[in-house]
Parts: structure tokens; C-alpha cells; sequence
């Protein structure tokens, strides 16, 4: 793989612990702004790499999120299967109940937001593991 | 393979000074059961609490549900990896107390759900408010990790069932079910003239308290393989999912699989059911790619004419169950897809994450988001729902009079995808 994969996040306990070769970006905002993130960066040719939904967890119940994007490949075209799933994972981040209900992690209480913290950490892990 | 379940039908649970069943009352020795559970040095306290059918109590938040069970003869012991060794089951005998149940609760994060009412409106959602309840509240020692204190809760749970159980082993049985598995020469060549069928069973596998184990394996970490039925029944698929309670599998519904239940009652009359292949449900793309073609790879291998797929959750799943769909259909094999839907309290939105045009026979177990009030209980076992979680809009929201308004999510088992459900339609 040519170049560094890079974790699009806006949950900062992810600072220091990526493993060596992966750039992180931490961005303020919620969810909706990492999904948008991401997708921006398909557009110019990353690769998604682990899906950009959480199984089991609705977008107000996880108010963070992970996305990890591999280096473009030479041609530069947008990987249409990232496209597919981030677009389909924003439109349901945009419904009317979504984005009524969508909280920031500062609206948690501290014990909450920890907790989805580490819940974001744990269900990236393998996707993170899968790079070496 | 051969199976027979031994049942023993459980109407009453009641504390006393041997365990054993009799006149359906299982008689359970408290103190026993929870020294047996304090031999786990993680665990600080065990309360052991009976909750019947009919109870003004609620369960919260409950993490899992195991049918007692223990094997009478034949290799291994059920829940193979958790209790005894990892030997290959779904043969000989198999006791099974049947209408009871173990429910641990226990806190492990913030987010909580997982409701059982054992009375009132959301009895009715639940499978597990028509079972008679030992329900185990975990207390661990401080600083155990959440990876190993997850594993603490759901090993106790095991134990618990299979000593109930084993406690029994001299006792009659009400019933005896037996069930085969032919070899695959055999099972190929039964019934010329119906369709060959196989059951694509998906399992949750993306992470911390989002994974399944079959015989104590990660399923994350497993390529699409074949398992017997009767496996199936003796727990060698077991439930580490505490998220998302309305349609995550409990290890009690895991070994009563309506879907394998159903396939065998059609049998030889209008199908040739031939096989349950597992694969999992993981975060990593190339992993779902990778499952998703192997699964169909393995299907055509069987050169079965159609293939019934359960889901095991929601959003993320949603990619890998029409994945498996449109493969296995481009490859020719006709697909009935169980899911549950997510479709907005009014029921207008869409319904899963994905979809493709080959997804066109689906069975639903019903809408996630639908809103239901629960009204507050004389007793609650486990933690009271607070507000910071409850009224904080993860899952509902809690009343000044204790009564909860709450999506059908947050209720043990209220939309299984294998339709393991109080509530649905059936063709007469």
C-alpha cells in the first residue's frame, strides 16, 4: 500500500492510540461531520475501509465516529462501494428523527461519553489490526 | 449426526435445600448455586433473584439468556469452550429444563438496555417474561478489565444453566425430541424432486460486547463454515452481544433456533434441508467481502437451489445481509432474507441500511422504533433505570412515576430475527 491510511474521527481519546502509520485526524463536531469528512476524501480517491455504520447502535446512541480510509489508488477515481456505503450511512444520519435526536459528545454525561468513547476504540479495533 | 433432547417441562421455580426437578418445580439451592459463581475470583457478589410469569417485576439491564441445559451421553458437554472441553457436540443426549431460564444482569457500560417485564404491556414482547427466571446480578471486584468482565458475566451465565441442569440428570423426562443430521451423501440424494435448502445463520462479531463464539471462537475470526444442527442445540454457538437487546440472538435463542426448528418440520415434505452454514458480521469491509463470497462459495459447493438467511442486528449488518443476498442470487440460488426494521416510530423511513433489487422475498420480525409505555413495576431486579441513560434519549425516556416510554429496541428479544417472538403472523 503506497502512502499512510488515515482515521477520520471525532473522538479524541483516539490521539494516542493508533498504531505507528496511521495519521489521525480529530475533528470537532459530531458524527454527521466525520461521515461528511470521509466521504469528502473518497471523492478524492481514499478508500473506506472498515462499513460507516455501527451495527447495533443508532446515530443518537453513538455520538462518535470512526472512520478509517486507505491511500488512493494510482487512478485516483472514487471508490464507488465507499461512496455507496457513506452515502447510504449520511442519509441516515440526515433523516428528520436523526438529526432531531443526534446528540455531541459534549451533551453526555462524562460517564457516558467515556464509555462510547472506548465503545468506538473497541469496534474499530480489528479494522486497525487488519492493516499489519 | 443424532440427537435426542431429553425435556424436563419447568412451570415453577422456588429456593430449598437440593436442586432438582420435580412435578415441574425446580427446586434450586441458593447458596450452591452462588458459591458456584463466586469461585470466579472477578466476581465480588452474586444475588439470585426467581422471577415468574405474571410477576409486577422488570429485569434490567438483562445481558443474556441460557436455557438450562447438560449433555447425558455422548461426546462433550454443551457450551463447548465454556464448560468442559471443546469436543464436538450435537450427539447422544442432551437434558434440557425446559421453561426455565438463567438471565444475568449486571452493569458493563453506560448505555443500558435489555428489558424483560415479567408483567403488562411489554410481556407481551418478550420471550423471556413466559419463562420461569433465575435472574443472577454481578457485582465484580474492582478494576476488572471490560473485556474480561464481560466474559466473567457471560461464563457465569453457562455455569449457572448447566449446574441447574446437572443437578437433574436423574430425574424423568416429560419429553424426548430426536433430531438427524445425515452424512452429506446421504442428505444429498434424500428427497429427488425438492428444492435443496441450506440456512446462511449470521452472526454478530464486530467487537467488544458485539460477538458471538462458536466453540469458543471469535467468530470474527472465522471463515464461513459448516455446522450441524444438532451442534446448534448443544450450544456451540453462544451469545456475547449485550447491545441492541430487541434483535440480538441470546445463547436461550441461539440453541432454540426457530429457523432450524422450521426447516426441520418442512423437512422431507416440501424441502430438502441440507445444511446451516455460519458466517459472521464484521466491521472490516474486506471482511465482509471476504465472508460474503465464501458463504455463497460454500452454498454452491451443496448446489442448493435456495438458501434462507437470518440477520443478527442492524445498520452495519444490513451491508452483509445483502451482500450474501445478491451474491447467492447472481450465483442462482433463490433467497428469503430475515430481518427485523428500523423504519421510524411512524414506520415511514426506510427500513434497513441497504438494500439491493435481488432482495425481493423478505421476512420481517417488525419495526425497532416502534413506542411502547411500560409501567413502572413493584420490583426491579438489576439497576433501576436512571435518568442520565433512560431520559438522556438512548433509549426512551423515564417518568416521574417510574414508567418508562421506551422503543421496542430496548426489550429483550421484541424483534428476533430468527423469530424467536411472542408476537407475529403465521399463514393457517
Amino acid at each position: 500500500m503506497a502512502g499512510r491510511a488515515i482515521l477520520v474521527t471525532n473522538n479524541p481519546t483516539f490521539l494516542s492510540r493508533v498504531p505507528a502509520g496511521v495519521e489521525v485526524l480529530v475533528l470537532e463536531g459530531g458524527a454527521r461531520d466525520a461521515l461528511t469528512a470521509a466521504r469528502d476524501r473518497v471523492h478524492q480517491g481514499w478508500r473506506l475501509a472498515n462499513h460507516p455504520l455501527y451495527g447495533n447502535f443508532r446515530p443518537h446512541q453513538q455520538p462518535y465516529r470512526s472512520l478509517l480510509l486507505l491511500p488512493p489508488a494510482s487512478s485516483g477515481a472514487a471508490d464507488a462501494e465507499s461512496l455507496h456505503f457513506l452515502e447510504e450511512a449520511l442519509q441516515l444520519y440526515q433523516s428528520p428523527v436523526s438529526r432531531v435526536r443526534q446528540s455531541l459528545p459534549g451533551d453526555l454525561p462524562e460517564a457516558m461519553r467515556r464509555d462510547c468513547a472506548l465503545l468506538d476504540r473497541e469496534l474499530l479495533k480489528a479494522t486497525l489490526e487488519s492493516l499489519h | 449426526m443424532n440427537l435426542e433432547l431429553h425435556k424436563i417441562a419447568i412451570r415453577k421455580l422456588e429456593w430449598g435445600p437440593r436442586t432438582g426437578a420435580r412435578d415441574h418445580v425446580l427446586t434450586i439451592n441458593k447458596e450452591e448455586l452462588v458459591s458456584l459463581l463466586l469461585e470466579d475470583p472477578a466476581l465480588r457478589k452474586v444475588e439470585a433473584e426467581l422471577a415468574h410469569p405474571g410477576d409486577s417485576v422488570r429485569i434490567l439491564p438483562c445481558k443474556d439468556a441460557v436455557e438450562p441445559r447438560c449433555k447425558l451421553e455422548g461426546p462433550g458437554e454443551v457450551f463447548p469452550g465454556w464448560i468442559g472441553d471443546v469436543e464436538t457436540v450435537g450427539q447422544g443426549k442432551t437434558l434440557v429444563l425446559e421453561g426455565a431460564a438463567v438471565l444475568t444482569t449486571g452493569r458493563l457500560v453506560a448505555p443500558q438496555e435489555g428489558i424483560v417485564d415479567m408483567s403488562g404491556p411489554g410481556a407481551e414482547y418478550t420471550p423471556f417474561s413466559k419463562t420461569c427466571n433465575v435472574v443472577l446480578v454481578f457485582e465484580p471486584v474492582e478494576g476488572v478489565e471490560l473485556h474480561e468482565l464481560e466474559a466473567v458475566y457471560r461464563r457465569a451465565g453457562f455455569r449457572a444453566a448447566h449446574y441447574l441442569a446437572a443437578c437433574c440428570k436423574a430425574d424423568k423426562p416429560d419429553t424426548v425430541e430426536s433430531y438427524a443430521f445425515p452424512p452429506m451423501t446421504e442428505a444429498m440424494s434424500a428427497f429427488p424432486g425438492l428444492p435443496k435448502v441450506a440456512y446462511l445463520y449470521m452472526l454478530q462479531s464486530q467487537g467488544l460486547l458485539h460477538d458471538t463464539w462458536v466453540y469458543g471462537v471469535d467468530a470474527k475470526k472465522i471463515l464461513p463454515t459448516m455446522i450441524s444442527p444438532t451442534e446448534v442445540m448443544d450450544g456451540a454457538i453462544i451469545s456475547g452481544n449485550c447491545v441492541s437487546a430487541c434483535d440480538k440472538n441470546s445463547t436461550y435463542t441461539h440453541v432454540n433456533n426457530p429457523v432450524i426448528k422450521s426447516l426441520y418440520a418442512h423437512h422431507g415434505k416440501d424441502i430438502n434441508f441440507v445444511g446451516v452454514i455460519i458466517t459472521n458480521e464484521n466491521v472490516t469491509l474486506a471482511d465482509k467481502k471476504r465472508s460474503s463470497s465464501y458463504a455463497v462459495k460454500l452454498a454452491r459447493m451443496l448446489g442448493v437451489d435456495g438458501l434462507v438467511i437470518s440477520e443478527e442486528g442492524f445498520g452495519n449488518p444490513d451491508a452483509d445481509l445483502i451482500m450474501n443476498c445478491w451474491k447467492a442470487e447472481r450465483a442462482g440460488i433463490k433467497t428469503v432474507l430475515i430481518t427485523d426494521e428500523y423504519a421510524g416510530r411512524d414506520g415511514s423511513s426506510q427500513s434497513l441500511a441497504d438494500s439491493c433489487p435481488e432482495g425481493n422475498a423478505c421476512v420481517t420480525a417488525g419495526n425497532a422504533n416502534e413506542v411502547i409505555v411500560l409501567p413502572p413495576m413493584q420490583k426491579v431486579i438489576g439497576e433501576p433505570a436512571t435518568a442520565d441513560v433512560i431520559a438522556g434519549g438512548f433509549f426512551g425516556s423515564l417518568r416521574e412515576d417510574g414508567s418508562m416510554e421506551v422503543e421496542l429496541q430496548a426489550i429483550m428479544g421484541a424483534t428476533s430475527e430468527l423469530g424467536f417472538n411472542r408476537i407475529g403472523g403465521r399463514t393457517l
